[in-house]
């Protein structure tokens, strides 16, 4: 059994050996200090990212608020658009009609021209 | 109120002998036989009123023959109207058309008795499940009921129409029609059926457009609608022989040259705009000669509506529930 005093015998490969207070309390400052440096980037890196997705969120928000404007422009103007579909199906039925009514008149002046001029060469 | 006397039902059709189809006289003899049979042994009230439209001068009229050739026809159950040639030409917005058919069936209407009237064809034949719910007078005001047609093959030997004939599904000239929502179109005019009052309140066919035959019954939907009213189906089909001439077998005949038909322009906007007929539609204020039994609607130009009339061409009305009228379809 080794004595109270006997002195620490050195790790294999020349290192402070685990059990040393002060190389352990060193190297646990150290990789604590790497940690906390480490933490800080991924805070930082977090930090960039929430705002990326604070910006992105900010311009979806406003794509929803231009799209949902969109959405109801559109519903106005398919409702305008069967409004003047339905005037345009009107006004079509009444040159059909227009054209019918002159295609009429022509014939039937045709004729009367024809039985006029016939009578009077007759006569 | 209907008049006590006053008959269930009032069928109109309209036809001359002009020999549409190589043998109208005959079609149209059979299948009223058939129908007055059908509507007799089931003891509906009824009358016809049939429009003489335009007779061709030098050819007997079908008033002249019909009796001796349907003994189902009892001339008090009849109103026969002949009407003068003068009437096609005066009315015509186009020289290509040959008959104003619903113009024609429109002075039927007009004049009808009957609680509720079925404009249909000639050569249409009511289907089964039609002649039970008119014996069981099954039906509702301010719906226009509509039927199928079942086509039957031009092979079919019209001469011995049955049942059996009528209904077997291997006599269908290709599948058999069905009603769509809610225009339920689909040739319209041979079976079209609504009360007389609303007929009436919506002043029967459109009368403005005189350009075209084809697609009147279809528009006739569109004022249906815009006037509040529903479109039903009956439940049944009519039945229909193919036969030469018919619109059902040559729809494209004048592929390219559509003005020059004689139904005029399919293309027109017929699901489109709706219509407001004078107070004198049906010819109401043309002179009538009895004759022998018969009206004769003699030619007067007061009572021919202006040939142009524009404000009467309306947009149809949106409805609650209703739809909106056909899309768009450019014509050329």
């Amino acid at each position: 059994m080794p004595g109270r005093d006997a002195p620490r015998v050195p790790s294999r490969s020349g290192e402070a050996g685990v059990d040393d207070p002060k190389t352990n309390w060193k190297a646990k400052a150290a990789d604590a200090v790497a940690r906390a440096k480490q933490f800080e980037e991924q805070a930082r890196h977090e930090a960039k990212r929430a705002e990326k997705y604070r910006q992105a969120a900010e311009r979806m928000e406003k794509r929803t608020a231009s799209l949902e404007e969109l959405v109801a422009r559109l519903k106005v103007v398919e409702r305008e658009l069967a409004v003047a579909r339905e005037h345009l199906m009107a006004v079509e039925v009444k040159l059909d009609i227009l054209e019918g009514a002159a295609n009429v008149l022509d014939l039937r002046t045709r004729i009367a021209i024809h039985e006029t001029s016939e009578t009077g060469a007759s006569a | 109120m209907p008049a006590p006397d006053s008959p269930f039902l009032t069928l109109v059709l309209t036809g001359r002998n002009d020999s549409y189809g190589g043998d109208f006289t005959d079609r149209f003899f059979r299948t009223l036989r058939f129908n007055l049979r059908e509507l007799q042994a089931r003891g509906t009230s009824y009358e016809l009123a049939f429009v003489e439209w335009a007779p061709p001068a030098g050819a007997p009229l079908l008033f002249d023959q019909v009796f001796a050739a349907v003994p189902e026809l009892d001339l008090q159950r009849c109103s026969w109207y002949v009407v003068d040639e003068c009437y096609q030409r005066a009315l015509s917005l186009n020289p290509h058309l040959e008959y104003l058919e619903f113009l024609a069936k429109n002075i039927g209407i007009r004049r009808a008795r009957g609680e509720f009237v079925l404009v249909s064809n000639c050569d249409v034949f009511l289907g089964r499940r039609v002649l039970d719910v008119l014996q069981q007078r099954a039906l509702d005001r301010g719906s226009l009921y509509r039927a199928p047609r079942h086509d039957l093959k031009l092979a079919v030997d019209p001469s011995r129409i049955d049942w059996e004939l009528l209904e077997d599904p291997r006599n269908l000239a290709g599948p058999a029609h069905v009603l769509k929502p809610p225009y339920m179109g689909s040739a319209t005019g041979d079976f079209v059926l609504l009360d007389r009052q609303s007929f009436h309140r919506i002043r029967g066919f459109n009368e403005i457009y005189r350009v075209a035959r084809i697609g009147i019954d279809r528009n006739l939907l569109v004022k249906v609608l815009s006037s509040g009213l529903s479109i039903v189906d009956i439940g049944g089909p009519v039945y229909h022989v193919n036969h030469l001439g018919s619109y059902r077998l040559q729809p494209a005949a004048y592929a390219g040259r559509e003005e020059q038909a004689h139904w005029g322009d399919r293309r027109w906007h017929q699901a489109g705009p709706s219509y407001i007929n004078p107070d004198t539609w049906g010819l109401a204020e043309a002179p009538v000669q009895q004759r022998g039994g018969a009206s004769y609607l003699t030619f007067d130009w007061c009572a021919v509506p202006p040939l142009v009339d524009l404000h009467r061409v309306v947009r149809p009305v949106a409805r609650v529930g209703h739809p909106t009228p056909g899309r768009y379809v450019s014509k050329r």
